[in-house]
């Protein structure tokens, strides 16, 4: 016991520690960085975070706007991902087991090779300076990822249950949505999660199709934070901004932990 | 309602699974599919409930040939091995889901659920999950779906093999009375024949995908049309004498009598079974178990008979009955 103790001491410093760090810079003061041994009268400050929210546009809009496009890309990933990990587990064909590898490879795809491409394609559909646009490379991004985490859901759900379900008189429709959905929470939950922080914290294509300063979001915002010279960085200034924008991922875990933790499929089968 | 299949044939990768398989269940008959695994008992029970499909022959029920009808509109009550209740689900919207798919109206499906929850007194466990049941609680919630669905035919497949060993003596009559009364078919897959015999009024001996014998288990007991018939149903196994004819002669263990001037056997193994007991003889026909009244204490050396007409025939060539 007490050596697990210690490897779990470990690995959570090992996590925990830049986010530590991060909230302690967020609290000191420019001077209090700049020499961490010395004593200083005012070390601890607010002045980071309160320069954040009183900055023009405020820091909450660039939340709002995060929050709308990790939203959005996360329901459309959903919405397409769910039917197709559903029909790829149950197509039998060699066209379905082809599409599964093809997804797989869609998946390991360096999407930073791409942005340059979609930039023009923004240009060229007229898609720039949009939130919601911004959520359509996202979904795409994401969704053969998401294919592979929900097959591998469907997969694991035993075949009676369905065939049950068959016999019961439901048709394809009512089973997803009365059985396998429900069954699949768990993973549709650490699936919409992984989707969203994706989108949260994507940058390069948020830079390129947002220009207009009122709609950027998070990453890009933190980006532009800058001082009021080149050779100054505000530090505390960046830390603030990382932890007000780590905070609504955090609720976000933390509301969703039941699903991902609880068992549903327990006691589907056998005594 | 009768179930009647016709010369069924399902064929997987060049495999038969079913081999031009043809009986008929009547009204309220319970028929029990008996044979080893993998003979394909519960392949036939997929098809008949519609979840494969065959490769050739036809399925009907009364007149109508439902072979191509869809599983869920075929009206099947199945209860499933694994039971296959939704765990995501209390016992009520369990039984309430396929009444909400066809859309009766809330207060029918209200009624209907209830009613089937006194029959199986299952009323206070309405609201438990499945994986607050017990074995043989989730075996009745299974049960009461079945008969929500007021199917056309019953199938069981191996409805007890979950439960413990008195459990499933205690709940065979209920079992019984519960499907029977409803005056459906009723399909039983089990590959236990005291199961068997206990449930069905008749027994189908499956082996490999074909028929080997259909009848009562009285018929079936007594005249088994083959050695595979004759060596799967009877407890303990029928002995097969090592006589070195050209037929094969087996006889019961319960059909061997102590005989003056018999055969001659020595004693190597003895079970005691309460009333009575199993003996192990070594003899010229090789093994042979005998089953004898308990209180009988015999020494090392036995001679033993039987009547001629006790003896069941069978061809060397083909295992089939002669007679």
């Amino acid at each position: 016991m007490k050596r697990l103790h210690f490897y779990i001491i470990i690995l959570l410093t090992w996590s925990m520690l830049p986010f530590i760090w991060q909230l302690y810079t967020s609290f000191c003061s420019q001077e209090a960085l700049i020499s961490p041994l010395r004593t200083i009268d005012n070390r601890w400050t607010l002045d980071n975070y309160l320069r954040i929210i009183n900055a023009d546009p405020p820091f909450w809009k660039y939340l709002l706007n995060s929050l709308v496009v990790g939203t959005s890309a996360t329901l459309i990933t959903l919405i397409i991902s769910i039917p197709a990990a559903y029909s790829l587990t149950r197509l039998k064909s060699a066209f379905a087991k082809s599409m599964q590898l093809l997804l797989l490879a869609a998946a390991l795809f360096p999407y930073v090779l791409l942005f340059l491409a979609l930039l023009e394609l923004a240009r060229n559909l007229n898609l720039g300076n949009n939130l919601l646009a911004l959520s359509i490379p996202y979904s795409a991004l994401s969704t053969p990822l998401a294919v592979l985490l929900l097959s591998s859901a469907f997969r694991d759900i035993p075949k009676d249950l369905e065939e049950a379900a068959i016999l019961d008189g439901l048709n394809t429709w009512q089973r997803l949505k009365w059985v396998l959905i429900p069954l699949i929470t768990p993973s549709s939950a650490s699936t919409a999660i992984l989707v969203f922080v994706f989108s949260w914290n994507e940058y390069p294509i948020a830079l390129t199709w947002i220009s207009r300063s009122e709609l950027i979001t998070l990453p890009v915002a933190i980006s532009r934070i800058a001082g009021s010279s080149v050779y100054s960085v505000p530090y505390g200034t960046y830390a603030a901004a990382s932890v007000l924008g780590s905070i609504p991922l955090l609720l976000i875990v933390l509301i969703f932990q039941k699903q991902i933790i609880s068992g549903l499929t327990q006691g589907a089968i056998k005594g | 309602m009768t179930l009647i299949l016709k010369n069924l044939n399902r064929i997987i990768n060049n495999q038969w699974i079913i081999r031009d398989l043809s009986f008929e269940v009547l009204n309220g008959e319970c028929l029990a599919l008996l044979g080893p695994s993998g003979c394909g008992k519960s392949s036939t029970l997929r098809l008949i409930a519609g979840l494969d499909k065959p490769t050739g022959g036809s399925i009907y029920i009364d007149q109508l040939d439902i072979t191509s009808i869809s599983a869920s509109d075929r009206k099947i009550g199945m209860v499933f091995q694994s039971y296959a209740l939704y765990p995501h689900l209390s016992v009520l919207k369990n039984l309430t889901l396929g009444l909400k798919a066809r859309k009766l109206p809330d207060s029918e499906q209200k009624n209907k659920v209830w009613s089937v929850l006194s029959i199986m007194q299952l009323e206070d466990f309405a609201e438990r999950k499945p994986s607050e049941l017990s074995g043989g609680q989730r075996q009745r919630v299974a049960l009461a779906r079945a008969l929500l669905r007021e199917p056309n035919v019953y199938l069981l497949d191996e409805p007890m093999s979950n439960l413990d060993a008195q459990l499933r003596e205690e709940l065979r009559p209920e079992l019984r009375r519960l499907i029977l009364s409803g005056g459906q078919p009723v399909v039983y897959v089990t590959h236990d024949q005291e199961e068997a015999m206990a449930m069905a009024s008749r027994i189908a001996v499956l082996n490999n995908g074909s028929l080997e014998q259909i009848g009562t288990p009285k018929e079936l007991y007594s005249k088994p049309l083959s050695l595979f018939v004759a060596k799967f149903i009877g407890r303990p196994q029928i002995n097969i004498l090592n006589n070195q004819s050209n037929e094969i002669v087996a006889i019961r263990p319960e059909d061997i009598n102590l005989q003056e001037g018999g055969i001659n056997c020595k004693l190597v193994h003895q079970e005691w079974l309460g009333k009575n007991q199993l003996w192990q003889l070594q003899s010229d026909y090789g093994l042979i178990r005998m089953l004898n009244e308990s209180d009988i204490d015999v020494p090392e050396n036995i001679t033993i008979g039987w009547q001629s007409t006790k003896e069941h025939h069978f061809s060397l060539k083909t295992g089939k009955r002669i007679n």
